[in-house]
């Protein structure tokens, strides 16, 4: 009594905490929507054969058993991809399980949904029994201590020895208390894609305690019992009898062969279970937490297994005994050695195990039943009732009906083979959906009848190899089946079909079934052909993660769509008033749409209608809810009908509900950016084809062209899209009312053939009935107010494809076209323009650098040319000089008489050559000293030297001229002037020409003035501002300059007057040798003159700093 | 360690993983381990299965992670 009571205590908590759970949950705080809950519902995948049967299995197989689990992590790898798109398929469709999974993949097929789940109850239904039997075993074993081991009882009889009735049975009224809770927290809505939070509180907490107390169990016999990993294996490896145990292949139960097999079929029991989809797909609450469950559930995988090892071992040598009772080990061992508590525990830990694997698989089990066998009953019986209330109900139901079933399965058939073999054929049935559901995932192609045949040949040969061997092995069918096959038909012979021989139990068995499953899956869906809803139902799973457009919204409709009430009424039948009003208010709410159902276009009715059916769906299955739906329409004297009949039948103006217009705005503002962009172009070719590409893309149109008109007066094709090439080449037109392009030309109109049945211009007959064009649209296209050509667009599929609002947009993009077109043209021409003004630029840049090349050949020549000149005249001056102080010295030599008396006209005469020839010496003196500057030749070493000296020598020499001239001369000197950077020889030079030129040019009684003083202000131009300088003027009273003549006053050879070279003498080099010499010194020279009244010479010399 | 480009957040890992754990764990492979030898006084096959599952979930750990990482 205290295990029972113990047992019903821990189920009690596990009510509170799902209790827990669904009030958190209603407070919209989850305790379950987390990644660690998540993979630890996963671990229902831990059922009592994984608590017992590991051990049991080990004892038998060796490490076969591992694979179980090990199968699953490599499943694990690839969920990132498979379980994540599974998950957002299930979501959204409001799928409720595997089952319906299929259903709706295959276009919500009622009979597939029904065949998937009766394979599913055949399949899983034995395993649930397997679970209370394991109750009911391990219950018996510890309130009975004389079935312990070393009494040498089996296990296995215990329900032999002990034949309760029922009433008195543990596993009865657990049975009782499961079937309870799965209606309490499996079956609280009848939307299933609401989430069962309660249920997964509990079992994760159930994952936890069945790791615990296996945990606790595997350390007390390794480390308890014996000294750790080390010492069992050991003293297996050194045991006669066990250490076989130690390696596979060593039989065929544990062959290589069938290794490969438990990892295939336990790689798709992970996922393709009818529990393990439940758990991973409809419980999971966010694609975020496959992540962390991606290593997470491996973990626990590996930490149940990871004593499983030792435990097994471990019973072996303290045990022994015949391989049933191995099963137990997990219970006996700590029995053994008087450690009640603790096997109290481990007891907990299976009964956690079991039942967490029966209410999750009785809840699936259930919801399958009532979508896919009991619906679709009751619309074939039409019931009219609302069956909302009564649906629940039947689910409920449906969770007690399995689980008794279990119960009794247990009862009748609780020794058999078949039951204790139920693990792997469970598994065997569940990897017959692998084709068809990752066929589904990932290839469009694949049928509905595909996968019904894949299936049922696979449910068959299943059927076939595993349940009737396992049939015979039980004792209910004769042996002779085995040995001479049914009727004697050897190659019939279940385990050996076909003759197929050497191949274990579960490999042979997986060879036919999954073999023939995926063949016929493949071949058939080849050759099938699929409805509307197959091929959208196909498109919705495999490209789930692409964002499609619903085209068959856009292309259906319904004819007369029932009233909201009425809807509404209608979906209350199946999930309830409350639900149903939600549907719609959320409906109309995500839709930003507040307007009655009379507003609502097309697209909005087909929108409304599917996310009814989904709600419906998630209540009763996907295809019931099709069903469903399609009958009430259809009573309702509502089809879909595809859009484009009626566009041929009636009018297309629907008057413009608000949100279509909004919807318009958005249309014409996408196209409006469209054209913007095509106008920006400025290749009109670009232009026209970009244009033509978004009427394919954006109106589906069949074909359309560009026509422009060209020089020789032809409207031409200058762009097209799905035109035949014959007709391209016949298509170009004349402007004239004789055909369509001609007329809308001339005219500037829009033409709008809605049927081409009825034209009547027979020039344009060929193309638009060769083309087969049922009805076409065509816009003049405008530049700069001049019609240059037609845009045309036509539809092969339907009369009266275009609507008034498409036209208007036509003539819009016609235009935007026509200010494209013209664009670019201007833009041709000024690129044109361009190119020429270019080409001539180039040509005067090439005339103007073979000018200046010429110049500067000239300009180098003409230097040349002048420094032969001034080398020439340097030379000659110098030859010139030797011989005239030749003639000077004689000449002088003869006057002064030393070679002998002269008479008076003698000495004249010898006077005139003396006085010309002195003249001739000093213009060549004059040429030398300009030569030598012009050349270069002259260096001046400047010096700092005092201008006291310079002026008083000067005077000096110049003191006869002018007292001969009795000229008034006045020195002004400023007093302490400081020394100049000079040359004392030509300063002094400067001075005598200037002073020489002001007593030349001043009339005797004239005045002259010398001055000379430290420059204060500012330098004048062309001097170093940063300098100090002497100024120094010399002012005299003579003829002066014409204004004009002042630029030219230092120019070579130039003397003003040419009569005055004769009247007043000099070589006309002065002044151009002054200015130069003065500019040696770093100087300048100014005059001032004002004619006839004198000049003034300032020059300007820098002083020392 | 560059965003997103790096050789490791390719999705393409999963499936090369996935392919040569599904070899690890079958003949031929397995033959090699299942002797009758002791290493370090453990079953050499206890080691490699026990061993190589771990790794295995190891792999997955340091994908995930950097796969998190990525986003």
């Amino acid at each position: 009594m205290l295990i029972a009571g113990i047992s019903v205590s821990y189920l009690l908590f596990l009510f509170g905490i799902a209790y827990y759970a669904d009030r958190r949950k209603l407070k919209g705080k989850s305790i379950v929507a987390n990644p660690y809950v998540y993979a630890l519902t996963l671990a229902v995948y831990c059922s009592s054969w994984t608590f017992y049967g590991s051990v049991g299995e080990l004892t038998n197989t060796g490490f076969k058993f591992i694979t179980i689990y090990i199968g699953p992590t490599l499943t694990a790898f690839a969920w990132g991809f498979i379980l994540r798109k599974m998950i957002r398929i299930t979501k959204e469709n409001n799928i409720t399980s595997i089952a319906d999974f299929l259903s709706a993949r295959y276009g919500k097929c009622a009979y597939l949904g029904a065949q998937v789940t009766t394979f599913a109850i055949i399949g899983i239904m034995p395993y649930i029994a397997l679970q209370l039997k394991s109750i009911s075993t391990t219950f018996e074993l510890l309130v009975h201590p004389e079935l312990r081991p070393g009494l040498q009882t089996l296990a296995s009889n215990t329900i032999a020895s002990y034949p309760h009735p029922f009433y008195l049975e543990t596993a009865f009224y657990i049975s009782l208390v499961l079937a309870l809770f799965g209606a309490l927290f499996g079956a609280r809505h009848l939307d299933a894609a609401e989430k069962h939070e309660g249920m997964v509180a509990a079992v994760a907490l159930e994952s936890v305690v069945k790791l615990i107390a296996f945990f606790c169990v595997g350390i007390f016999v390794t480390y308890g019992i014996f000294d750790g990993f080390k010492d069992i294996l050991t003293q297996i490896a050194n045991h006669d009898l066990y250490k076989e145990l130690l390696l596979i292949n060593t039989s065929s139960a544990n062959s290589y062969q069938a290794w490969f097999t438990m990892i295939i079929l336990s790689m798709a029991a992970i996922m393709f279970l009818p529990r393990q989809f439940h758990v991973a797909v409809i419980e999971n609450h966010s694609e975020k937490h496959i992540k962390k469950a991606m290593y997470l559930f491996p973990l626990y995988l590996f930490l149940i297994n990871l004593f499983v090892i030792p435990i097994a071992f471990g019973g072996l040598l303290e045990i022994g005994g015949p391989a049933a009772s191995a099963d137990t080990y997990v219970l006996t061992l700590p029995l053994l050695h008087a450690q009640q508590p603790l096997s109290v525990l481990a007891f907990i830990g299976g009964l956690s195990a079991a039942t967490s694997m029966v209410v999750v698989s009785s809840v699936t089990l259930s919801t399958m039943l009532l979508n896919h066998l009991v619906m679709p009953l009751l619309l074939v019986l039409k019931i009219k009732a609302d069956l909302s209330f009564w649906l629940i109900h039947i689910k409920r139901l449906g969770i007690l009906l399995i689980i008794l079933l279990g119960y009794l399965f247990f009862r009748i058939i609780g020794d058999s083979y078949m039951l204790v073999n139920m693990g792997l054929i469970s598994f065997s049935a569940a990897i017959q959906m692998a084709p068809s559901l990752i066929g589904g995932l990932y290839w469009k192609k694949g049928t509905r009848h595909g996968a019904m045949v894949g299936l049922s040949l696979g449910f068959m040969f299943w059927f076939y190899t595993l349940m009737i061997p396992s049939f015979i092995y039980s004792g209910w069918l004769p042996d002779s089946f085995l040995i001479d096959g049914p009727l004697g038909i050897w190659w019939l012979n279940p385990i050996e079909l076909f003759g197929l021989t050497s191949f274990d139990f579960y490999s042979h068995s997986l060879f036919w079934s999954l073999g023939s499953n995926t063949i016929a899956f493949l071949a058939i869906s080849l050759i099938d052909t699929q409805d509307e809803v197959c091929i959208r139902q196909a498109e919705k799973f495999v490209d789930v993660f692409k964002p499609t457009i619903d085209r068959f919204i856009h292309e259906k409709r319904y004819a007369n769509f029932p009233a909201l009430s009425a809807l509404e009424k209608m979906m209350a039948r199946f999930i309830g008033k409350k639900r149903a009003h939600q549907v719609l208010i959320d409906f109309f709410e995500t839709k930003n749409f507040a307007g009655k159902l009379s507003q609502m276009n097309d697209q909005k009715r087909m929108q409304l209608a599917a996310e009814v059916e989904k709600s419906i769906a998630g209540s009763v299955g996907s295809s019931a809810a099709r069903v469903i739906c399609d009958t009430y329409m259809k009573a309702l004297g509502s089809e879909m009908e595809n859009v484009f009949d009626i566009f041929g039948k009636i009018s297309l103006s629907l008057e413009a509900s608000q949100e279509e217009l909004e919807q318009r705005i958005k249309e014409l503002s996408v196209l409006y950016e469209a054209s913007r962009m095509v106008a920006s172009s400025l290749n009109p070719k670009q232009v026209m084809s970009d244009l033509l590409d978004l009427l394919v893309d954006k109106f589906n149109v069949d074909n359309c062209s560009v026509r422009l008109l060209e020089r020789d007066g032809l409207l031409r094709i200058k762009a097209q899209r799905g035109l035949r090439p014959e007709f391209v080449k016949t298509a170009d037109r004349e402007p004239n009312l004789e055909c369509y392009s001609g007329e809308c030309f001339l005219t500037g109109k829009v033409i709008h053939v809605p049927d081409t049945n009825k034209i009547n211009k027979p020039i344009s007959t060929n193309l638009i009935t060769g083309q087969g064009i049922k009805s076409f649209v065509q816009a003049p296209i405008f530049s700069e107010h001049e019609i240059i050509g037609v845009l045309s667009a036509s539809s092969m599929k339907e009369t009266g494809y275009f609507s008034d609002k498409f036209i208007d947009l036509f003539k819009t993009l016609a235009q935007q076209l026509g200010v494209a077109i013209g664009t670019a043209k201007l833009y041709d021409q000024l690129a044109v323009f361009n190119k020429e003004l270019e080409v001539k630029v180039a040509k005067r840049t090439v005339q103007l650098e073979r000018k200046s090349i010429e110049l500067g050949q000239a300009n180098t020549e003409l230097k040349e040319l002048d420094r032969l000149k001034s080398e020439f005249l340097a030379n000659m001056s110098h030859e010139l000089r030797t011989p005239m102080n030749s003639i000077i010295g004689y000449t002088q030599l003869l006057i002064d008489g030393i070679d002998g008396t002269i008479n008076k006209d003698q000495k004249e005469s010898l006077e005139t050559v003396e006085r010309n020839a002195t003249h001739l010496l000093t213009l060549i003196n004059d040429i030398l000293d300009l030569s030598k500057i012009e050349a270069g030749k002259m260096l001046l070493t400047l010096s700092p030297i005092s201008l006291d000296s310079v002026i008083d020598e000067t005077l000096t020499t110049l003191y006869p001229l002018l007292e001969n001239k009795n000229l008034h001369f006045s020195l002004e000197k400023g007093k302490d002037l400081p020394k100049v950077i000079g040359n004392a020889e030509k300063l002094r030079q400067i001075l005598i020409n200037l002073l020489n030129n002001a007593i030349k040019f001043t009339a005797p009684q004239g005045r002259i003035t010398l001055k000379a003083e430290l420059l204060v202000e500012k330098p004048p131009a062309g001097l170093d501002p940063q300098k100090r300088y002497l100024q120094i003027s010399i002012e005299d009273s003579g003829i002066g300059i014409k204004p004009e003549d002042l630029e030219r006053l230092f120019g070579e050879f130039i003397q003003l007057d040419a009569s005055a070279s004769r009247k007043y003498g000099g070589t006309g080099l002065g002044l151009s040798i002054t200015k130069r010499l003065i500019e040696m010194h770093h100087g300048i020279i100014q005059v001032s003159s004002r004619y006839g009244e004198g000049s003034i010479f300032t020059f300007f010399i820098p002083v020392e700093e | 360690m560059k965003k997103s480009k790096h050789i490791l957040y390719k999705r393409e890992w999963w499936v090369i993983f996935f392919i040569l754990g599904f070899f690890f764990i079958n003949y031929p492979i397995i033959h090699i381990f299942n002797k009758d030898f002791m290493v370090f006084g453990y079953p050499v096959f206890y080691l490699y299965l026990i061993l190589g599952w771990f790794a295995s979930i190891t792999v997955i750990f340091i994908f995930t992670w950097l796969a998190g990482h990525r986003e």
